[in-house]
C-alpha cells in the first residue's frame, strides 16, 4: 500500500464541501432520499432515527420463546397434541399459515405424509410378556412401548434406536417407528420418556437448531462463536444485518457485511482467497456441495448414490453430481460414470498443473488487490479493538478530565463506529476493483479515485479519533477547546458517513452514470492517490472465468477458452 | 470364543478402504485405488504419493503396487515403489519396501490400513536419513 | 435347502441375547455363520425361478456390523451375476440395506429382499450403469446374457 503521507497530503481542506466532485452525482440519481448535501448539519445524526433495521436478533431464551409460541398457537388450533403440532411445523418450515392451509385442506393427506395416525394400526399386544419386534425377547408389558401405531418394541431397543438416530444428525427430529412398513412419526414427548439426558438435550437443540434452519425467516449468525440467530423481515434492498454479538454479515449468503461488493463477487473472491490456502485442497478432495442445497457433502459410506441429509434429501451421484434420478441413459454408470470418467480424462494432476500457470499469470495483479484488502481487514481488526478499549477504558477517563458525562461522550464511539464501518466498506473496494472489467478505462479511473478519495477521509478521521483525542487525555493543556474537538470529530464523522454511503451506493450501481463528462471532469485524478488500481495490464483483458492475462486482440481466453466479456 | 468383539472380516474391510479410498483422503497427497476392477477378492492395488515439502521429493508423484493377499489384515500387503526412488527403506533393485526396515510394517496391526503405509512411507520420505538423498530422475520405473 | 439356525449374539445394549435368524421358514436361501468370526455369515441364494437365475447357486457374504442392529448388515455377492443392481465386486444397491435400513429388519428379510431383487431387476436405480443400459434397450439379449452367466458361474460346484 501506499505510505501514510501519500493520504494525508490529499487536498485537506476542499473535498468534502466541492460541489464537483464525482461522487455528488450518485446522489442524484437515488431519487432524492438524502438531500445529498455534505455541510455540518448532519452531525446531529438525524437520519439514523428513520432507519429502522428490517431485522431482530434473537436470543437463545428468544428463539426457544418464538417455537414454544408457535408450537402452542398451533396446536390450539388445530386441537392436536404439543408433540403433534410440532412435527408438523417440522415439516412446513415452521410456519403456522402453511399448516393451516394444507391442512384444512386435505388433513388425511397431511397426517399420512407426516405419519400421524388417528388410531393404531394394530392391537397393542395383550400377552403378559410381548415379543420386542427388533431383539425378539420378551420383556414385560411396562418394559414395552410403542407409538401412535402399536407396534411393539422393548424400550432398550427403543433407547437404542432412538440414540442411533440422535446422534446420526438432525434427521432424528423425523424418527420414524421402526416397522418398516409404518410410517408413525415419534413424538418428542416419547423422546423424552425413553433416551437419556443427553440425547434428550441434543434432540432438543437439533429441534430449536431446525427452527432457525428451517425457518425461511430465520439464519444464524456467522460470526465466531456467536450463538444468536437474526429474523429478517423483506421488504428492504439493504441485507447488511448486525448481530447482537457487534458481527455484521450479508442475510443473503451469510458472509460478512459486503456492500457495495454483491453476494456473486463476494463469493468468487472467498474462493478465490481459499485457492491459495491448502484448505481448499482438502475440501476439494473430501467434500462436494449438494448440488441442490449446496451444503457440503462427506461421502462416508455407501455407493455412489448420495442421498443429502434431511431438509434436503437430494439423490445425486458422487461423481459426476448429476440428479441420481436421471442417471440411467445419459451417464456411463455407477463407477464409470461418463462425466466423472470425461473429467478424469484430462486428469487430476493436469487440472493441478492448469490452476498452478493460471495463478502464476495472475498471482502479481491478485496480490495487489489481496493485500489491499488483506490490510483493510486487519486495520479493521485493529479498530475494533481500540473500540473495545475506548469504550472500557478511555471513555471513563475522558470523562472525568473534562468533566462531561459519558452519555455526552457518545460522538467519540460514534467516531469509532464509523473507522470500523468504513474499513469494511474499502476492503470491499478491493475485491470491487479486482472484478472491475479492465478495458473500462473510464470507470476503473473514477473508482481509482473515488477509492483514493475515501481512504484520505478515512485517514482524517482515523487520525482525529486516534490522535487529537490523545491530546484530551494527556497531562498537557489541550491546544483547543474540547468543545472545538467535539465538532470536528463529530463533523468528520457525518461527513465521511456521507461520503461512504455514497460511495457504495455509486459502485452498487456499477459506476453507471460514468461517462466521458464524469471523467473529464476528474481527469487529474489518476496521480498518486491511496487508492490503488493496478493498471500496468493496459494492453491485455481479464478472463472472468480464470482471470488469465489476455493479449487485448484475443476475443477468447487463451487459456479456459471462454469468450471476453462484452466489454 | 473370545468374548471381545469379532473384527471386521478381510473382503468388507477392504471394501470399506476402496470407500475410503474414492471418497478422497486428507490433503490429497496419498490415494489409491484399486488395480483390477474386476477382481472379487481385491488384492492388486495401487498407491500414489506426493513428495512431501522440505525434501528432494517435493512435487514428484510416485507409484506404488500394494498386494492384499488372503490373510490381510492379520498381515499386512506386500508394498514396492513402481516409480523409481531412492530411500533407504526401499531395494535399490526392486523397489520393494523393506518390512524389516520399515516400522509399519515391521510391527503391523491389524488396525492399520493402507493409507497408513502411504502416509508413512510420505513421511518416511521427509525423514531426516532421506530428504536429502539423491533421486533418479522423475518418470523412470523400477 | 431349509435349515434353522438359533444364535447367540452378544448384542449391545443386552448382555447376552437369543437371537433368531428364522432362515429355515425362507425356501431357496440358507445363511450359516462362519467358524472364526461369529458375526460373518457365508450365505447362499437360489436363483428364483421363472427369472434368469434360475437353477444358479449364488454365494453371499454377510457380516454383522458391531452397531447391529441398528446399523444394517453388510452382504455383497461373491459369484459373478449380471444384475443392473450388483455391480462387478458384488455391491448390492438395495434401499434397506442403505438409508432404508430399520432394526426390525432381519438376516431373514434382508435375504429375501434379495431374492426378489434377482427376481425383479430394476434398472431405473441402476449400480451397474452399463448392464441397466443393455436392460432397457433390450431386455430379452440381457436376460440372456444373465442365463449365461449363471451357466457360467452359478451353476454349483
Amino acid at each position: 500500500m501506499d505510505s501514510e503521507d501519500d493520504m494525508h497530503d490529499a487536498n485537506d481542506d476542499d473535498y468534502y464541501y466541492s460541489s464537483d466532485t464525482a461522487v455528488e452525482y450518485s446522489d442524484e440519481d437515488d431519487g432524492g432520499d438524502d438531500d445529498g448535501d455534505y455541510g455540518c448539519d448532519h452531525i446531529e445524526d438525524s437520519d439514523e432515527s428513520n432507519r429502522q433495521p428490517n431485522y431482530i436478533a434473537l436470543k437463545e431464551a428468544d428463539i426457544r420463546q418464538h417455537q414454544e409460541n408457535e408450537i402452542t398457537t398451533l396446536s390450539t388450533v388445530l386441537s392436536v397434541s404439543r408433540a403433534d403440532a410440532s412435527i408438523l411445523l417440522r415439516h412446513h418450515r415452521w410456519s403456522v399459515i402453511n399448516v393451516h392451509e394444507v391442512w384444512y385442506a386435505d388433513e388425511e393427506g397431511v397426517r399420512k405424509a407426516v405419519g400421524l395416525l388417528e388410531s393404531p394400526v394394530v392391537q397393542f399386544p395383550n400377552a403378559q410378556e410381548p415379543t420386542c419386534g427388533i431383539c425378539f425377547e420378551s420383556s414385560p408389558l411396562d418394559g414395552i412401548s410403542s407409538a401412535a401405531c402399536g407396534h411393539p418394541f422393548c424400550d432398550e431397543c427403543w433407547r437404542a434406536y432412538m440414540s442411533t438416530s440422535i446422534n446420526g444428525g438432525p434427521g432424528c427430529l423425523m424418527l420414524r417407528c421402526p416397522d418398516p412398513s409404518c410410517g408413525a412419526a415419534i413424538g418428542q414427548d416419547m423422546i423424552d420418556r425413553l433416551v437419556s439426558e443427553e440425547d434428550k438435550e441434543r434432540y432438543a437443540r437439533y429441534l430449536v437448531r431446525s427452527y432457525i434452519e428451517d425457518n425461511p425467516k430465520t439464519k444464524w449468525c456467522p460470526g465466531p462463536g456467536c450463538e444468536y440467530a437474526v429474523e429478517f423481515f423483506v421488504g428492504n434492498e439493504n441485507c447488511d444485518v448486525s448481530c447482537l454479538c457487534s458481527h455484521g454479515f450479508c442475510w443473503n449468503c451469510t458472509e460478512e457485511a459486503h456492500r457495495p461488493v454483491d453476494c456473486g463477487t463476494v463469493a468468487k473472491w472467498i474462493m478465490k482467497n481459499n485457492a491459495e490456502s491448502e484448505n481448499t485442497d482438502w475440501l476439494l478432495a473430501n467434500s462436494k456441495p449438494c448440488p441442490k442445497c449446496k451444503r457440503p457433502i462427506e461421502k462416508n459410506n455407501g455407493c455412489m448414490h448420495m442421498t443429502c441429509t434431511y431438509p434436503c434429501k437430494f439423490g445425486f451421484c458422487w461423481l459426476c453430481l448429476g440428479a441420481w434420478s436421471d442417471h440411467g441413459e445419459r451417464t456411463g454408470g455407477f463407477y464409470a460414470c461418463n462425466g466423472y470418467e470425461a473429467a478424469k480424462q484430462e486428469g487430476v494432476y493436469d487440472e493441478a498443473e492448469r490452476r498452478r500457470e493460471r495463478a502464476k499469470m495472475s498471482v502479481e495483479r491478485y496480490t495487489h488487490y489481496y493485500e489491499r484488502w488483506a490490510t483493510n481487514h486487519s486495520s479493521r481488526q485493529k479498530a475494533i479493538a481500540d473500540l473495545h478499549q475506548m469504550q472500557t477504558v478511555n471513555l471513563k477517563e475522558l470523562s472525568v478530565k473534562q468533566s462531561q458525562p459519558e452519555t455526552k461522550l457518545e460522538f467519540v464511539m460514534k467516531a469509532w463506529l464509523q473507522i470500523v464501518e468504513c474499513r469494511r466498506v474499502l476492503k470491499w473496494t478491493y475485491a470491487y476493483g479486482y472484478y472491475l472489467p479492465e478495458p473500462e478505462h473510464a470507470k476503473r479511473q473514477l473508482f481509482e479515485y473515488l477509492q483514493g478519495e475515501a481512504e484520505a477521509g478515512l485517514e482524517r478521521l482515523h487520525q482525529c479519533a486516534e490522535k487529537d483525542l490523545q491530546a484530551y487525555l494527556g497531562p498537557e493543556p489541550p491546544p483547543t477547546d474540547f468543545n472545538d474537538f467535539r465538532s470536528k470529530l463529530a463533523g468528520l464523522t457525518s461527513v465521511t458517513r456521507t461520503y461512504f454511503e455514497n460511495l457504495v451506493r455509486a459502485l452498487e450501481n456499477g459506476l453507471s452514470d460514468v461517462d466521458s463528462q464524469a471523467t473529464a471532469k476528474i481527469g487529474q485524478a489518476g496521480k498518486g492517490k491511496g487508492g490503488g488500481g493496478y493498471s500496468d495490464y493496459h494492453g491485455s483483458w481479464t478472463c472472468d472465468q480464470c482471470t488469465y492475462f489476455n493479449t487485448i486482440s484475443l476475443p477468447t481466453c487463451e487459456m479456459c477458452l471462454q469468450p471476453r466479456h462484452n466489454a | 470364543m473370545s468374548f471381545s468383539f469379532p473384527s471386521v472380516p478381510r473382503n468388507f474391510r477392504l471394501l470399506e478402504e476402496l470407500e475410503r479410498g474414492e471418497k478422497g483422503i486428507g490433503d490429497g497427497t496419498v490415494s489409491y485405488g484399486m488395480d483390477d476392477g474386476d477382481d472379487i477378492y481385491m488384492r492388486s492395488w495401487t498407491g500414489t504419493i506426493i513428495g512431501p515439502h522440505n525434501s528432494v521429493h517435493e512435487g514428484r508423484i510416485y507409484q506404488l503396487k500394494l498386494f492384499c493377499d488372503k490373510d490381510y489384515p492379520e498381515k499386512p500387503p506386500s508394498v514396492r515403489f513402481h516409480s523409481r526412488v531412492n530411500m533407504t527403506c526401499v531395494n535399490h533393485e526392486t523397489g520393494v519396501v523393506e518390512p524389516k526396515k520399515f516400522g509399519i510394517l515391521a510391527n503391523w496391526q491389524r488396525e492399520y490400513t493402507m493409507e497408513d503405509i502411504l502416509t508413512q512411507l510420505k513421511k518416511e520420505m521427509a525423514a531426516p536419513h532421506n530428504r536429502k538423498l539423491v533421486q533418479p530422475p522423475e518418470g523412470t520405473y523400477f | 435347502m431349509v435349515f434353522i439356525v438359533r444364535y447367540v449374539v452378544r448384542l449391545k445394549p443386552k448382555p447376552v441375547g437369543d437371537f433368531l435368524l428364522c432362515v429355515g421358514t425362507a425356501p431357496g436361501i440358507s445363511a450359516s455363520p462362519s467358524e472364526e468370526n461369529m458375526r460373518y455369515f457365508n450365505v447362499m441364494i437360489l436363483g428364483p425361478s421363472q427369472s434368469p437365475y434360475e437353477g444358479g447357486v449364488f454365494k453371499l457374504e454377510l457380516f454383522l456390523p458391531e452397531e447391529y442392529p441398528m446399523a444394517a448388515p453388510k452382504v455383497r455377492f461373491l459369484t459373478k451375476i449380471y444384475h443392473p443392481n450388483i455391480d462387478k465386486l458384488g455391491r448390492i444397491c438395495l434401499d434397506i440395506l442403505k438409508d432404508k435400513w430399520s432394526p426390525a429388519l432381519q438376516i431373514r428379510t434382508v435375504l429375501l429382499s434379495i431374492q426378489a431383487l434377482l427376481s425383479a431387476p430394476n434398472p431405473d436405480d441402476p449400480l451397474s450403469e452399463n448392464v441397466a443400459k443393455h436392460w432397457k434397450t433390450n431386455e430379452a439379449e440381457a436376460v440372456e446374457t444373465a442365463k449365461e452367466w449363471t451357466q457360467l458361474y452359478a451353476s454349483g460346484t
